[in-house]
């Protein structure tokens, strides 16, 4: 899979809970074959700025433009997200729940294959209420992936993942980028030895300005 | 859409019977009901329409939450978002399926339940055409407030405070129709007044419903 040149401008983008400002004119332009590693303590806002690439929280001030191949588009037609809440059905299969996700982006035809790249070929059939939280998480990354959409928002893609599923991930990446792709991600984890890894690191605004 | 109506059936027929509650909440209404105002068969088929109304909206009440709440909470609300449906298709595939899980199987037993209460059959035939014209407005209020609701932790009393001043309307006009069928068919102005009422509450109600659900995505 290829994909058309895409885009991802934020600019002085400020976020607040109550009275608190957790995100303070923070600014990021994103293109094909980035990847963004957003690092920084817990609480200092990537999951909220993560959100806000996704198009599905606004910033208290800021501008966000996306363009696909170079046409102005909305977050949904270019975004996929994965975040803490995985959107799995316990009671549907592997299968089906993959299928649904397949099916409304109108390629069903991919879901063997994602099953295949996440290494949940063979269970098929089983109740996703039944995998452990590591293979929850690996469904969580096949749906990410048969949205087949150029931009990738991740929100601790390892988390509850053991050395393989790491090593999906880093496959998954790396193929994604390759493609044309964008990935914004927010990870505790080791990142792989790979050169184009671009990190950004998030201050709490108070430290800032000490 | 159809998807997302079908997958809600499907994961209904697996939770074990849950969509059944309502059923089970209007044969448990009517059965007391008889046992709380004497078996007189007179009383009981002259009250019948409008006991059945009133179990129909508490059965309702009770069985709005779910709807939204679970996709909202487990992220599939905002995956759906992203995967460029619509959010008022979403709207709209969320009642079609409502309706299908909660209101149907209500409108199937009604009919036995007017018969339990010695009711005539036009009388039975007006109740359950009324029912059909105006459980879409009532599905819809509740829908729609809980859709509101979809951020708060437990919101079960609040809508219930919300949907039922919204209701009452409907519930005027559905006792209405429901009498006025023996006088004047589907075609008394009572079924007129109800059906304009649903489907002003359709109407209005899905892109409501889409921009509630979109101010929740915003500010989760």
């Amino acid at each position: 899979m290829t994909f058309a040149d895409v885009r991802l401008n934020i600019s002085g983008a400020s976020v607040s809970r109550g009275d608190r400002i957790i995100v303070d004119d923070f600014s990021l332009s994103v293109k094909s074959k980035d990847l963004v590693w957003l690092r920084g303590t817990n609480g200092v806002g990537k999951t909220s700025l993560l959100r806000i690439a996704a198009g599905l929280a606004r910033p208290d001030t800021g501008e966000i433009t996306r363009t696909f191949g170079g046409a102005v588009v909305t977050a949904p037609q270019i975004t996929a997200f994965q975040g803490h809440r995985d959107a799995v059905k316990p009671s549907l299969s592997v299968y089906e729940n993959l299928v649904f996700w397949a099916r409304l982006s109108g390629r069903s035809e991919t879901v063997d294959r994602a099953l295949l790249k996440v290494g949940l070929t063979g269970r098929e059939g089983q109740k996703a209420g039944t995998l452990s939280a590591g293979q929850i998480r690996r469904l969580a990354l096949a749906q990410l992936w048969v949205s087949q959409k150029p931009l990738w928002i991740m929100d601790e893609p390892a988390a509850a993942i053991d050395l393989s599923g790491q090593a999906v991930i880093d496959d998954l990446i790396a193929e994604h980028i390759a493609g044309g792709g964008a990935i914004i991600l927010a990870s505790h984890a080791a990142p792989p030895q790979r050169a184009g890894i671009r990190f950004v690191t998030l201050h709490a605004p108070e430290e800032a300005r000490l | 859409m159809i998807a997302l109506t079908l997958r809600d059936i499907k994961l209904a027929m697996r939770s074990s019977g849950a969509w059944l509650h309502g059923v089970l909440f209007l044969v448990v209404f009517t059965v007391l009901s008889v046992i709380a105002l004497g078996a007189d068969k007179t009383v009981l088929a002259t009250l019948g329409p409008a006991l059945i109304w009133l179990a129909v909206v508490f059965s309702l009440l009770l069985s709005f939450e779910k709807g939204l709440t679970e996709d909202a909470r487990d992220g599939t609300l905002e995956q759906l978002y992203l995967s460029a449906m619509p959010l008022s298709a979403l709207a709209a595939s969320k009642l079609l399926s409502q309706w299908i899980l909660i209101v149907l199987p209500l409108l199937i037993v009604t009919p036995f339940i007017g018969y339990g209460f010695g009711m005539e059959l036009p009388e039975i035939k007006g109740t359950l055409l009324a029912l059909v014209i105006g459980t879409p407005a009532l599905l819809v209020y509740g829908t729609f407030a809980s859709a509101c609701l979809i951020s708060y932790r437990s919101n079960g009393l609040l809508l219930i405070l919300l949907t039922v001043p919204l209701m009452i309307p409907t519930m005027i006009f559905g006792l209405d129709a429901s009498d006025g069928y023996a006088a004047g068919g589907v075609f008394d102005k009572s079924f007129q007044a109800l059906a304009g009422l649903s489907l002003l509450a359709v109407g209005l109600g899905i892109p409501a419903i889409a921009a509630a659900l979109k101010t929740h995505l915003e500010t989760s």
